[in-house]
This record gives C-alpha cells, sequence and structure tokens, in this order.
C-alpha cells in the first residue's frame, strides 16, 4: 500500500469502505483488475481492516446508566413543562424592539416635559421681572414658601430656553427701560446700551487681550487674583439642561448644607470654588479669566472633556457650598465692614464705571455678574436683584447668568436681613 | 433527537441504547483508561441531556454525538497530560504480554477460538494505541462507529481531504505495527470486518 501512488490510489480507501458511487466504483474495479499494484494495496488494507475487526466491542458499564436516564426524565418534564422556543433571531430582536420603544418614549416624555415648562417658566420669568422691578425685597423674601425650592429649579431649568428666553416678557422691558430708582437706573443703564439683550451666541467681537488688560487694570489689584469660581462650572454647556438641574439640585445641596455648616474652612491653596467670596480678593475675577491663563481660559478645556468638565463643575458647587457659608448663610454677620466694606464699594464704582463705557459681549456679562454678587455682597439686594436680572436678562444662556440666577435663588430663600 | 426534545424520554432511551457501545468503545480507545472512559462516557450523555434544547438538526445525531464525546476525550487528554501518568506504551519493551493492560486481558476461559481472540486481543490493542491520536480517532470513527469520512472531518474539524490522508496513515501505520508484533493475516482467519 503506497499512498503515493498515483493510480486509483486515491479511490481505494473509499472503495474500501463503499462510499464511492456505482460509477466510480465500477471504474475502480476494472483499474484493479488491470493495475497489480492497486491490487496489491487493497488486498493488504483488507487484511489490516480483517485483523483490527477481530479487537471486540468492550461492553459500556452498566453503572450510571439509571442516573443518566432518570436525569433525562427530570430534563424531559422540564421542557414539556417549557413553552415553545423563540426562535434564535427573535432572541435578538425583541430585546432590540424593546430599546427602541424605550428611547421612543423618552424622547416624547422629554418633549410634552419641554412643552407643559415652557409656558410656566415664561410666566415665571415675568412674575420674576415683576417681583425684581416692584416687590419690597424684604416683605417678598419673607413670604417665600416652601414651594421655593422647586421655584428656583424651574426658573433655572428655564433660563436655556432661548425661545421664551428672547421673547423677553413686556413686564422686564419695561423694567430695563425705565429703572425706578436711581441705583436701578445705574444698573440698568448699560442694558440700554449696544450690548443689549444679545446673547453669548450672537458672538459679540471679543475685546482684544491687551484691551482687557487696560480694562482690568482699572480695578483694585485683589480683584485680579486668580478665581476659579469666577469661571462657571466646566459642567454647564450652553444649552445643557440636565446640567443645570444637577446644578441646581447641588445648589439646593448647598443651600441646606450652609444651615449646618461651620464657620468656613482655612484658605490654604486656592481650589477650585474656593475663592469665590475670598473677600480680599475675587472682585473682578471674571475680568481676570480673560486674559491668558485666566480661570475662564482654563476652564475651556474641560468644556472639551465632559467627564472632567462634570467632575469640576461638581467641585465647584462644593467648593460653594464650602467656601461661602458666610456669603450664604449669615449674610449679615459676613457683610463686609470696614475696609472691606470700603473695598466693596470701590468694587461697585468701578464695575459701573467700566460698564458704562459701553463693555460688551462675554465682558458685559461678567461685569454685571460681578456687580450682583458685589452689591449683594453690601447687603443692596435690590440693586443686587436689579444687576443679576440684566444678566439673566441680557445673556439668558450664558453662564453669568446662570450664576447671577442661582445667586439670586439663594438670595430668595434667605430670610430677610 | 427532536423527540426527547419536545419531552419524550423513550426517544432518549432508545437514542442511549443505540450509542452507548459505539460511543464508549471510542473514548475508551481514544484515552486508553477505563476509569476516565466512564467517566467521560457519562459527561458525554450528560452533555446530549443539556443540550437537547439547542440541538439543530443540521448535522446528524452521530455526528454531534461524537463530536462531544471527542471534544471531551480532547480535554481530558489535555488535563492528563499535566499529570504523571504511565502510558500504556510504557512497558512494551517487556514484550507483547506484559505490554496489554489488565483491562484489556480476557478472563474468560478460552479453549480454541476464545484463547486465539486473547491472545491476540492484546496485541491489536497495542497496535492501535501506537497510533497517533489524530489518525487513531479517525480510524475509530471510520472503523468501529461507521462513519463516514465526511462526518468524521465535521467532527474533528478538519476537511475530508485531510480526514482521509489520516486513514491511509492509520491503516499504514497499524499494517507495520501489527507485523512487528507478529499479527499478519493469517491471524486474522475469519475474514470479517466490523463495518466493511
Amino acid at each position: 500500500m503506497n499512498p503515493t501512488s498515483p493510480h486509483v490510489e486515491e479511490k481505494l480507501l473509499e472503495y474500501t469502505y463503499g462510499e464511492l458511487s456505482e460509477g466510480d466504483s465500477k471504474t475502480v474495479e476494472a483499474h484493479l483488475r488491470a493495475c497489480a499494484t492497486c491490487a496489491d494495496s487493497l488486498r493488504a488494507m483488507k487484511q489490516v481492516r480483517r485483523t483490527m475487526a477481530q479487537l471486540p466491542m468492550v461492553a459500556p458499564p452498566k453503572a450510571g446508566l439509571d442516573s443518566l436516564l432518570s436525569y433525562a426524565e427530570s430534563a424531559a418534564k422540564a421542557s414539556r413543562a417549557k413553552p415553545a422556543r423563540r426562535s434564535p433571531w427573535l432572541r435578538w430582536v425583541m430585546p432590540l424592539a424593546s430599546l427602541a420603544a424605550l428611547s421612543v418614549v423618552l424622547v416624547v416624555s422629554s418633549k410634552v416635559a419641554r412643552q407643559t415648562e415652557g409656558p410656566i417658566a415664561s410666566n415665571r420669568d415675568e412674575a420674576r421681572g415683576d417681583w425684581a422691578s416692584a416687590r419690597p425685597p424684604s416683605a417678598k423674601k419673607s413670604a417665600a414658601p416652601a414651594g421655593e425650592t422647586e421655584a428656583t429649579a424651574s426658573k433655572i431649568v428655564a433660563v436655556p430656553q432661548e425661545p421664551e428666553a428672547r421673547k423677553k416678557p413686556a413686564a422686564l422691558e419695561k423694567h430695563a427701560a425705565a429703572p425706578t430708582t436711581p441705583a436701578e437706573e445705574n444698573e440698568a443703564s448699560p442694558s440700554d446700551g449696544s450690548g443689549g439683550s444679545r446673547p453669548l451666541d450672537d458672538k459679540a467681537p471679543a475685546k482684544k487681550p491687551a484691551e482687557r488688560a487696560s480694562v482690568a487694570d482699572q480695578l483694585p489689584k485683589e480683584a485680579q487674583a486668580p478665581n476659579q469660581w469666577a469661571s462657571p462650572p466646566a459642567s454647564w454647556k450652553k444649552d445643557g439642561q440636565p446640567e443645570l438641574n444637577r446644578a441646581a439640585g447641588d445648589g439646593e445641596r448647598a443651600r441646606k448644607a450652609k444651615v449646618a455648616m461651620a464657620p468656613p474652612p482655612e484658605r490654604s491653596a486656592p481650589r477650585e470654588g474656593q475663592d469665590f467670596d475670598g473677600r480680599q480678593g475675587g472682585v473682578m475675577n471674571g475680568m481676570a479669566g480673560n486674559g491668558p491663563g485666566g480661570a475662564a481660559g482654563a476652564a475651556r478645556p474641560a468644556e472639551k472633556q465632559p467627564g472632567r468638565a462634570q467632575a469640576a463643575g461638581e467641585r465647584a458647587m462644593a467648593g460653594e457650598a464650602k467656601a461661602r457659608p458666610s456669603a450664604l448663610v449669615g449674610r449679615s454677620p459676613a457683610s463686609p465692614s470696614g475696609p472691606a466694606r470700603d473695598d466693596r464699594e470701590r468694587e461697585v464704582a468701578q464695575l459701573r464705571q467700566v460698564l458704562a463705557r459701553g463693555a460688551q459681549g462675554e465682558e458685559r456679562a461678567r461685569l454685571l455678574r460681578r456687580l450682583c454678587e458685589a452689591l449683594d455682597e453690601l447687603g443692596r439686594e435690590r440693586e443686587a436683584d436689579s444687576a443679576c436680572d440684566a444678566v439673566i436678562r441680557e445673556f439668558p444662556r450664558s453662564d453669568e447668568a446662570r450664576s447671577a440666577l442661582q445667586r439670586s435663588n439663594a438670595r430668595a430663600v434667605q430670610p430677610p436681613r | 433527537m427532536l423527540a426527547f426534545r419536545q419531552g419524550e424520554v423513550s426517544a432518549f432511551e432508545a437514542l442511549v441504547q443505540r450509542h452507548r457501545g459505539p460511543v464508549y468503545n471510542f473514548i475508551l480507545r481514544s484515552s486508553g483508561n477505563p476509569a476516565r472512559a466512564e467517566d467521560l462516557l457519562q459527561e458525554t450523555w450528560l452533555k446530549v441531556i443539556r443540550g437537547s434544547c439547542d440541538y439543530e438538526p443540521k448535522a446528524r445525531f452521530t455526528t454531534w454525538l461524537y463530536t462531544v464525546a471527542r471534544n471531551l476525550c480532547v480535554d481530558s487528554a489535555r488535563k492528563e497530560s499535566f499529570r504523571e501518568v504511565v502510558p500504556l506504551q510504557t512497558r512494551r519493551a517487556d514484550g507483547p504480554e506484559a505490554a496489554a493492560p489488565e483491562w484489556l486481558a480476557d478472563a474468560r476461559p478460552a479453549p480454541d477460538r476464545a484463547a486465539h481472540h486473547a491472545r491476540l486481543r492484546p496485541l491489536l490493542e497495542q497496535a492501535l494505541m501506537s497510533l497517533p491520536g489524530e489518525q487513531r480517532e479517525v480510524f475509530l470513527l471510520r472503523e468501529y462507529s461507521g462513519v463516514p469520512f465526511k462526518e468524521i472531518a465535521a467532527v474533528v474539524k478538519a476537511s475530508e481531504n485531510t480526514v482521509k490522508s489520516r486513514m491511509r496513515y492509520a491503516l499504514e501505520g497499524l499494517r507495520k505495527r501489527l507485523r512487528e508484533l507478529g499479527v499478519d493475516g493469517e491471524w486474522a482467519e475469519d475474514g470479517r470486518t466490523v463495518t466493511g
């Protein structure tokens, strides 16, 4: 038997085992009659098979057979009890279909929620406009009900809704156009400027760094210290409603935390959110952020990285809760007095001065927000409200607006001073 | 198998009755260890029961059954290769009688034919175990279990030509080994084969 033989060796194996077709078998048989080599190969093959066929079959052991059959019986019972199997493709399609249905439900529900939220938000905007312009601060704040929390949350949610924000309730317009007090006039006048109600999205021409620096130079030195709180939490996207809701939740937590908060921790290394109310500095941090390496500049890369941005936002909010107990909880005891108050007053004056020069775009938004904060620190709530309103009204989708809104919300839940 | 999947235990009993012997012999002669063969046989049938719900009649039941059994043999051989075992061929140098393990010896009284088989059987076992595993499994499946070459190719996951080639080498190897052991054609007196 030679496997490399060019004869019908290839077919001999199949021929031996009866796997050839009838035609091929006849061909092989004809060849075998004429070819002694192939006939010998076949003979050798058959001889081996004959010999090996004498190897007896070993009977399988009986052990385990009963247990096997009883196991089979129980398996058969189980399969009888089971419903008909789903076909393999259904096993894939069903989860996908349910996932698709779930996503449709989520989309629809979010749209419905937005639609129902829209009118409420605009109503609240109007109400807010009235509140900012007409109500006596102490009376309104003391009347803040338990449901205020929800109201503040919905206000925050309402900010990024461009259509409502652009409609600008008549009351707000009126309020912006005709301030009632000299202080309000001071704050409202910038809103009549060219910056107007143009949102940040309109991409107002950014000021050159040198120009920004010149404005910043006019402010107190300590005001230019890097202030990371001045840059908004990076998780706040321009139109990121979920982030806003979360931020509102964090603000709420911060507000709750402030009640039981001990005196502020010592300032050591500057951390995100910690130097927000470093009273010795941080007034014009927003402007400092405009410069190279400023806080706002530092926040930009974080916006590109959502995970880090979110973490930064959370840290910032937590930082707010830690670092601002005096600003949020005990305003009156922590209100600046003496030189600090003078600094604040000077800061307010300078801010107004810069605003009156016609600051525009982002810079104007920052200045207004800082003005709001400074006035708030000084306890001039009405003016602070007015400044905050101006930010919210003029730059409804900006981070500054959110910050201002948060501050005014925090003020709203405070007991009257 | 489909009937068993529907819950008919009797169908499974029929399968066991028909295939248990050949599968056991395949496992026994593949592994060369009766104790391990017993375990593997049980495991094979347990796998058949467990896999019955996923069984698709794409190929013959025997193909699936021997695939399961063969995979278990391969896994077991792999595990055993890490242990210290005394293979069947260890004492081959001591002579044909000494090379045969005790379980292979026929204990029945053997005048005449039985005596002949009792002498022949260990030699045949020895010749079989001398084959490389790849050739042995192909020979066992074709010669003793009657599985066609095409199906063997599916069982061992090789091409049909590869299987035939292995079979040719197996027959050639056996022929040489039998001659070495002194088993030639004259020993095979009845001239019958299992499947042919």
